[in-house]
């Protein structure tokens, strides 16, 4: 066993544990060290925000005479134009903005890569050979599940057309599908969670105690 | 005015930024593209007013927390820490961020970010794992056809991500591949499809100003 010495490494297993204490059950100390989280992400946050204005508004402002750099400043104060009684209609003005922006990008990304390119992707080979004309029996399984796995799951999607008979069916098949996706999304969440809990135990381990 | 200035705004930028990428070619009077008015203006423009949003937000948080340290509210100690620790943070990456050459402040940034930001942030996300397990026992019990299949595909994929699982079935790591490659892929993609159609069709309403839910009330 060899203790770290260092006040910082102290610092941090403190950080640790009071957050780890809450396995027990909630306390004053993890309350206190959830609120030095949050107070510390958002410092974070705001100081980087801070550094984003000066690299990519001030400096090209002052230095190279970009003078249009003028238009977000003016845009981004009238956003606190929300704490003036009767002129917080102003700033309707740098949110509308900023919706355009995401709708912009938005229209074009979510057509393009993610349905577009998604069905493409989903046009497959659904009989497949190998370079010698073999018949491969698990790949042509394989592609039949993608390609009709895809279909059903839409189909439960479409509101459109009553889901009676054999739609009502193909639906019902879509949603164990979906199911089954949930629980590899769970399955995988999970996982990366426990791997973190881990890499916490670790350091605590190494770092700290020096017992690894 | 109050509305209709906003919608303009949002539908010229919106079409600048919809153009950017599908375009080619100069526009005639402005002798620029639309990608490059996008990367020339618009982009900066948008770190900038994202960056003034944030500090929109803290002002906000300060206020909450600052109301109830100054009533001394139940927990006030716990706002106290919050707003300490957000101002010194924030006077620290400031400092950091103004002197990015000085070795003594990146260092002491780099300091107090991995010894204090950065634990506390890994360990509620690892606790998160406890979250997850007591809701999953809770979703579990329900015991319907649907709910057996997800619980049946989130252990294979933990155990064929844990070591442990191949010792147990040596199958366990190649189904969880299989898995994750073909039923959750096919899955997946129909979900995103689905959402990237209904992105679509609201980014659409928001465009042409038939959507104004985020201009709020009068």
């Amino acid at each position: 066993m060899n203790i770290s010495t260092s006040i910082w490494t102290w610092v941090m297993a403190a950080c640790i544990l009071a957050i780890f204490s809450f396995i027990y059950k909630e306390n004053p100390i993890y309350r206190f060290a959830e609120h030095v989280f949050v107070g510390s992400t958002a410092g974070h946050a705001i100081g980087m925000a801070v550094g984003n204005i000066h690299r990519f508004g001030w400096v090209p402002l002052t230095t190279k005479n970009e003078w249009h750099f003028i238009i977000p400043a003016i845009l981004g104060l009238m956003l606190y134009a929300r704490f003036i009684k009767g002129y917080a209609w102003v700033s309707r003005w740098p949110i509308a903005y900023l919706v355009g922006n995401g709708v912009g990008l938005s229209l074009f990304t979510s057509l393009n890569s993610q349905a577009i390119l998604q069905a493409r992707a989903t046009m497959m080979d659904l009989i497949v050979h190998d370079k010698a004309g073999k018949f491969l029996l698990n790949r042509t399984f394989d592609n039949f599940l993608l390609v009709f796995g895809v279909l059903i799951v839409l189909t439960y999607f479409i509101f459109s057309i009553p889901q009676n008979g054999p739609m009502k069916k193909v639906s019902q098949a879509g949603r164990w599908l979906m199911m089954l996706t949930f629980g590899v999304s769970f399955g995988n969440v999970v996982a990366g969670r426990i791997s973190l809990l881990l890499g916490q135990i670790s350091i605590l381990l190494t770092r700290w105690l020096g017992v690894i | 005015m109050r509305r209709e200035i906003p919608l303009l705004i949002t539908f010229l930028v919106g079409i600048i930024f919809l153009f950017g990428p599908i375009t080619t070619g100069n526009i005639p009077v402005l002798e620029m593209s639309f990608r490059q008015i996008v990367s020339t203006y618009l982009s900066p423009w948008t770190t900038i007013i994202t960056a003034f949003a944030i500090g929109l937000a803290s002002i906000n948080l300060l206020r909450l927390h600052g109301s109830y340290v100054a009533r001394k509210r139940s927990g006030w100690i716990n706002s106290a820490a919050l707003v300490i620790s957000m101002l010194f943070f924030t006077v620290a990456r400031i400092i950091r961020e103004l002197r990015p050459t000085d070795p003594e402040v990146v260092a002491f940034y780099g300091r107090i970010f991995d010894n204090i930001a950065a634990p506390l942030s890994g360990a509620m996300f690892a606790i998160l794992a406890f979250y997850i397990a007591s809701a999953s026992y809770r979703a579990f019990r329900a015991r319907s056809l649907e709910a057996s299949v997800l619980l049946v595909a989130a252990i294979i994929v933990m155990l064929g991500a844990a070591p442990v699982g191949a010792l147990i079935w040596d199958y366990f790591p190649s189904l969880q591949r299989w898995l994750l490659a073909v039923p959750n892929t096919a899955g997946q993609r129909a979900i995103i499809i689905g959402a990237a159609i209904g992105g679509f069709a609201t980014s659409l309403r928001i465009l042409f100003g038939l959507e104004r839910g985020y201009l709020g009330g009068d």
